[in-house]
């Protein structure tokens, strides 16, 4: 598996997870809404970890003089890390199974939970804008993919 | 008149339906989220108390009450695929109107 491919597994993974974790209540259940909150942290580590060369690179280029769609997708995905990350954190401290159970006090205040729903909501927008910006390079991925499994399919058919 | 002038006039005109539509979008958003928070039960816990004869108090559910509210009420699959439906939208929304954006501005 190439790197690009991972990374386009991954972003469809995360996507996924996202969306479940939108709708606690209709799609995974609350309880499960935790465990999954968890597997998710952890893909938004290494999808952060994969995408570090961009983000290096980006800084360095912002500070010459970079071009306005440069700065408006960093400032994008700076705004999607910190709400992802304000998500995160705020959904830990009002955990009420998975910490519970490993005896871990959980805040019960509801101004955190308020947080908790309006960042959550607030970031269908963001990675809506953030699929906008990147709509090549998914395009892209998309047809890469096309184009590969057809020239398996027609290998497949010399092959019989 | 020069075709600069047509282009510009033309480029307005596009930037100004642009901004009707996404006024009109982020005038909808809360509505739609609001409902969403509520019919999944993620949303505010208030619940109204009081005696008899006398005026309401609303108060926030205790954690225990959420617990035992969301133990009763269990979600169908109708009701997840509506849900992440909405959400589909939304998203497709926001990036159909950031595409038509980006391409206007950058």
């Amino acid at each position: 598996m190439t790197r690009h491919a991972i990374v386009a597994t991954l972003d469809v993974v995360l996507l996924i997870a996202f969306l479940a974790l939108e709708t606690p209540g209709a799609s995974t259940g609350f309880k499960f809404h935790e465990w999954v909150g968890i597997a998710f942290v952890g893909f938004f580590v290494v999808h952060v970890a994969l995408s570090w060369s961009w983000i290096s690179g980006t800084i360095g280029r912002l500070r010459q003089d970079a071009v306005p769609r440069i700065r408006v997708n960093f400032v994008l995905n700076a705004a999607l890390f910190v709400m992802a990350l304000v998500a995160i954190v705020s959904g830990f401290l009002v955990s009420d199974y998975l910490l519970p159970s490993a005896h871990l006090t959980t805040s019960d205040d509801p101004r955190w939970r308020n947080v908790h729903n309006m960042t959550a909501s607030f970031l269908l927008a963001v990675v809506g804008l953030h699929i906008a910006l990147n709509w090549n390079w998914i395009k892209g991925a998309f047809r890469r993919y096309m184009t590969r499994q057809s020239s398996r399919d027609i290998g497949g058919e010399s092959d019989s | 008149m020069s075709a600069a002038v047509i282009d510009r006039a033309e480029r307005s005109r596009r930037r100004f339906r642009l901004l009707e539509l996404t006024v009109v979008v982020l005038a909808l958003f809360p509505f739609s989220i609001f409902a969403l928070r509520s019919s999944d039960g993620s949303g505010p816990r208030l619940v109204s108390t009081g005696r008899p004869g006398r005026a309401p108090v609303r108060r926030e559910l205790t954690r225990t009450e959420l617990r035992d509210r969301r133990a009763r009420t269990q979600p169908t699959l109708a009701d997840a695929l509506l849900d992440v439906s909405i959400q589909l939208v939304w998203i497709g929304l926001a990036a159909w109107l950031g595409r038509r954006w980006f391409a206007l501005r950058l």
